[in-house]
């Protein structure tokens, strides 16, 4: 049982989702969205304490051995990651569930749609089923977003679906050049071949300078960051609260690829600029959120401060 | 046949960047609509161009990589979700605003 513990948080929210599809009352969509969250919190919890045990847990899908097969990969950071995400889920569903869910429809599959995106995202080994889980929490946010209706939120909708979907082409030419020049997207595999002389490593540069601005723009990086206050601000109490969580996918999808492919071969790629420009983004929000006149604006600058863990917790090699 | 590829995706590039940058609804879906189809022919591209050779691997036979086109096949129907998404939303822009501007309000 606990071999199969990695693919468990993302099987529970998309067999609510197909559940509550099935049905249309929403006192039904309730009883399972909650429950399947309750359940959400317990088994990320125990995959937390398993992974407490600093081991690398990988989780072949379908058994298909690693290079060619898409794997989940547990460590400390995703299954920390994994139980935030859902005791957030938990209690922002609770509060929906109060009469929120139902200013519009499809509430609750949406909102399990975006969960499963989440943890996939901040489970998986894979660049690609990374960008497969992206897609889905973006699909769903997009709907969320909207929930409720009104001009603002259409307005917010449309400037967020645009860049996103841009963001998404820039992902797609980034996955392209990685695999045109190294032959591999398993994040892993990418580590290994970007060892390997005789590989095209300009590219492969550039490949991941882009895949790390896609990120960045999802994290709200400084340049990439003034859509994030306007569209949180225009979106409803608890989709603005989940949606908190996703610019910490692009925060871990950034850690992840430079500890793991990034730092033993180009560590200059990142070190000279990020730690500036996260310290500018923190020094940005903490002006905007002076400047606010609302208080769910004010949340939604609040949100950028995140990027003050970064400035924490990585070193300053440039200073 | 790689240079008629190279201009293909560049020419769909620059129209899709010139759309998008329209403060219209509609040529900014036009626009993505053109970027989506220049990126999956480079993700076709990104497994090396054959003719003749099927994505199937036999002994002694030429063979094109099959992983790109799997990849192209999922990004297509996600691009097709994700447009079709951004019309409706375009559309519930422009009735309950009466302009189809990006940002939702009416022309000067």
């Amino acid at each position: 049982m606990n071999a199969h513990a990695p693919i468990l948080p993302i099987l529970i929210p998309m067999a609510a989702a197909l559940l509550q599809m099935a049905s249309g009352r929403v006192s039904f969509q309730r009883a399972v969205g909650l429950l399947a969250s309750a359940l959400l919190v317990f088994v990320t919890g125990w995959l937390t304490l398993l992974a407490d045990d600093g081991l690398l847990r990988v989780y072949a899908l379908g058994d298909w051995p690693a290079p060619f097969g898409i794997v989940l990969v547990v460590d400390r950071l995703a299954a920390a990651m994994t139980l935030l995400t859902a005791i957030l889920g938990f209690l922002v569903l609770l509060y929906a569930s109060a009469g929120f869910d139902e200013t519009g429809i499809h509430f609750h599959p949406l909102f399990q749609f975006q969960l499963l995106g989440l943890l996939g995202a901040f489970l998986t080994g894979d660049l690609f089923n990374l960008f497969v889980f992206f897609e889905i929490m973006l699909l769903a946010s997009y709907v969320l977003l909207a929930h409720g209706g009104g001009l603002a939120r259409t307005r917010a909708g449309i400037s967020y679906v645009v860049l996103n979907l841009v963001g998404s082409a820039l992902f797609l030419i980034a996955l392209g050049l990685i695999y045109g020049t190294l032959g591999t997207l398993n994040l892993a595999d990418v580590a290994r071949a970007l060892t390997v002389p005789g590989h095209d490593h300009a590219l492969a540069r550039l490949a991941f300078a882009l895949l790390i601005t896609v990120f960045a723009l999802k994290a709200g990086l400084l340049p990439l960051s003034f859509w994030l206050p306007h569209t949180y601000g225009a979106a409803g109490a608890p989709v603005a609260a989940l949606f908190a969580i996703m610019t910490k996918v692009g925060i871990v999808a950034i850690l992840r690829v430079q500890a793991i492919a990034l730092e033993p071969v180009m560590p200059d790629l990142l070190d000279n600029w990020l730690t500036t420009l996260a310290l500018a983004t923190v020094a940005f929000a903490a002006l905007g959120a002076l400047a606010a006149t609302r208080l769910q604006a004010l949340v939604a600058w609040l949100v950028l401060l995140s990027w003050r863990g970064w400035s924490c917790c990585r070193p300053a090699p440039c200073w | 046949m790689e240079v008629v590829l190279s201009i293909a995706i560049g020419v769909l590039t620059a129209c899709g960047v010139f759309l998008i940058l329209r403060s219209r609804t509609f040529p900014a879906l036009l626009g993505l609509t053109l970027l989506s189809y220049a990126v999956n022919l480079f993700l076709f591209a990104s497994g090396r161009l054959r003719i003749d050779a099927p994505p199937l691997i036999r002994a002694g036979a030429s063979y094109a990589d099959p992983l790109p086109q799997a990849l192209v096949l999922t990004a297509i129907v996600i691009g097709f979700g994700m447009t079709a998404y951004l019309a409706i939303l375009a559309l519930r822009a422009l009735a309950e605003s009466g302009a189809d501007h990006v940002d939702a309000h009416k022309d000067p």
